[in-house]
């Protein structure tokens, strides 16, 4: 019977129950909200094959190693892949729509990334094509591209006035896989340079490394870095997992920012369900004080108390979290369509909703606390006198 | 002469307002036998309802004791007194106190949720309780749809659900009209007679005092 009580004093007040409820519901939609764009941020990076490494200058990602090194490392026992990449840069157009631009070996890149699928016609016109460049589904779609369009980029990195005709839209085969790039012929942007940059020419960012076997990750990279240890480009090798993860880390400020402010609106709950408890509790300060003339004692009252509040917050939570499916993917493809090169995959992780209701009953018993402690501290007598 | 249910001793009450002490009662002393009917008759501001919480151990006396069925009350720690209210006390309030979201039925079985029983044993409680009160017809009516005298005759029967041998009764018909108010004393006169109940009438109507077996008068906190 205390639980019918219960839900009949959250029915009680229906206005200030009902905004309470909304409020909560905000909450927990924008808490919601934060966690997937975190969760988003590293998506990339946690979905990464685990038999895949990736090999870079010692010092940073931005000095340059020799593509020479390919045919070292492809001699390393265990390795069964080897192809390159490198940053292309640039700009296209007034430079507000930014997406990632890699020049990469295309067969090679193509054979060691099965998850990138590209209709065979599409494959055959892309690598037979120096000019040629494949573009993500996600990215053909945000800035009306098709196949056959030219893309004119301003080079940066590599300088010039750079043209590459569209030869193939490609779509992830995973969920976790980018579909905002665009991939070029690492041999087109390297061929001029060879006569106006010979010192720059024939380096590469980084090599992506398949293994026959991810259990000899750790073997491998130690080999690999161990090839070219003393030579004046040093190699540091690690997982294609760890390597995002870094260069995740690198903005890790934001998502610091990003993390502190769901942190801060869990705070904010608190207090909206403090609030409306405190003024439920002084409302009620007489009907306690009856309650208590009856024998009723402190774990009776927090029944009460905490119930309802754990009522109020879990209603809203709930109607937060129904709401966080569409509004999340609503949200992702606002993201995706504004800052596609940091979000490629914007999905509601499934620990999210769960973790938005196991808050909400946290944020309800947390929020009932000092409304509890006043009702338990006050005497008997002043309940009952107290008319509100 | 059986010993006396409620003994008071040399019990003196006061407050302090702004470090001043403002007394209530001085040195009382008062005797209540078991299944007697007392009336504390007295005007406002004389210490009838601050007698009445003492003997229900609201506050403790700032000297003197009280003695309820051999229980020095004012020794008992709160959680004590809280178990100890609920089994031997019923309180009948002048604005009856029935909670608004509970039906009849429900207010009346509040009380016995903190004893060990059954849904069925507590709503069998519940009807008798109704049904001695007159409102076994009442049982699905909130507070709201129920007449004053309605809704007293529900907190009596809340007070008396658990078969507690002492009825504190503070101004029970204050609130109510001339026809209202004779119902209840005549039904707690009936508690009084035939389920030998000890009441304790907390009034300044002389009438209603009238159909108590003992009247005690208070004036400035001393019984005359």
């Amino acid at each position: 019977m205390l639980l019918r009580y219960v839900i009949r004093n959250v029915a009680r007040h229906p206005l200030r129950a009902t905004l309470t409820i909304l409020a909560m519901s905000v909450i927990i939609l924008a808490f919601g909200l934060l966690r997937t764009t975190v969760a988003a941020w590293y998506a990339e990076a946690l979905g990464s094959p685990p038999d895949r490494l990736r090999t870079r200058h010692a010092v940073s990602i931005s000095f340059q190693l020799p593509v020479a090194y390919r045919q070292r490392i492809a001699a390393i026992p265990g390795v069964t892949g080897v192809s390159y990449a490198n940053w292309f840069g640039g700009r296209w157009k007034d430079g507000k729509a930014f997406f990632p631009r890699y020049a990469v070996e295309p067969v090679s890149y193509l054979a060691l990334h099965p998850d990138v699928h590209l209709p065979p016609s599409q494959r055959t016109a892309f690598l037979r094509d120096r000019r040629a460049c494949i573009v993500g589904r996600k990215l053909a779609e945000k800035l009306g591209w098709s196949v056959g369009d030219v893309v004119r980029l301003q080079g940066s990195l590599y300088p010039g006035n750079w043209e590459f005709i569209i030869r193939g839209i490609y779509t992830g085969t995973s969920p976790t896989t980018d579909e905002g790039s665009l991939y070029l012929h690492w041999a087109a942007i390297d061929e001029p340079r060879r006569i106006e940059d010979p010192a720059r020419a024939g380096t590469v960012g980084w090599f992506v490394v398949r293994m026959e076997t991810p259990e000899h990750a750790a073997r491998i990279s130690a080999a690999i870095d161990q090839t070219f240890a003393n030579s004046t480009a040093e190699t540091r090798t690690e997982t294609e997992q760890a390597f995002r993860a870094n260069m995740v880390a690198m903005s890790g400020a934001v998502i610091r920012v990003v993390e502190i402010m769901s942190v801060l609106i869990l705070g904010i709950s608190i207090l909206v369900i403090a609030n409306a408890m405190a003024m439920t509790v002084r409302e009620r300060h007489h009907e306690y004080g009856i309650l208590k003339t009856l024998g009723f004692r402190g774990p009776h009252l927090a029944l009460l108390i905490f119930g309802e509040s754990v009522c109020l917050s879990l209603c809203g939570g709930i109607l937060g979290v129904v709401l966080l499916y569409p509004s999340s993917r609503w949200f992702g493809t606002l993201l995706t369509r504004n800052f596609g090169g940091f979000f490629p995959i914007f999905e509601l992780p499934a620990q999210v909703p769960m973790l938005a209701v196991l808050l909400s009953v946290g944020i309800g018993l947390v929020g009932a606390i000092i409304p509890f402690l006043f009702c338990l501290r006050c005497r008997i007598q002043d309940g009952l006198r107290y008319v509100g | 002469m059986p010993s006396p249910i409620i003994d008071l001793q040399n019990v003196s009450y006061s407050y302090f307002r702004d470090d001043v002490e403002i007394p209530v009662l001085r040195q009382l002393s008062l005797a209540v036998e078991p299944a007697s009917f007392v009336a504390l008759l007295g005007p406002s501001g004389s210490g009838k309802t601050t007698m009445l919480h003492l003997m229900a151990g609201f506050d403790r006396p700032t000297r003197g004791r009280v003695s309820i069925n051999q229980i020095n009350v004012h020794r008992l720690s709160d959680r004590q007194l809280a178990a100890w209210r609920a089994n031997t006390i019923g309180f009948i309030f002048q604005f009856y106190n029935l909670i608004p979201v509970l039906t009849a039925a429900e207010n009346v079985e509040l009380p016995l949720l903190l004893r060990p029983l059954s849904r069925v044993q507590r709503t069998k409680h519940v009807t008798t309780a109704l049904r001695l009160v007159g409102l076994n017809d009442r049982t699905t009516h909130y507070p709201r749809q129920l007449s004053g005298g309605q809704e007293q005759r529900v907190a009596i029967a809340r007070a008396i659900v658990t078969d507690p041998a002492i009825l504190l009764a503070d101004e029970p018909t204050g609130n109510l009209d001339r026809e209202a108010a004779e119902e209840i004393m005549t039904l707690l006169q009936r508690l009084n007679a035939e389920h030998g109940k000890t009441i304790v009438l907390v009034t300044h109507d002389r009438e209603a005092a009238q159909r108590a077996t003992t009247i005690c008068t208070l004036h400035k906190g001393t019984l005359e």
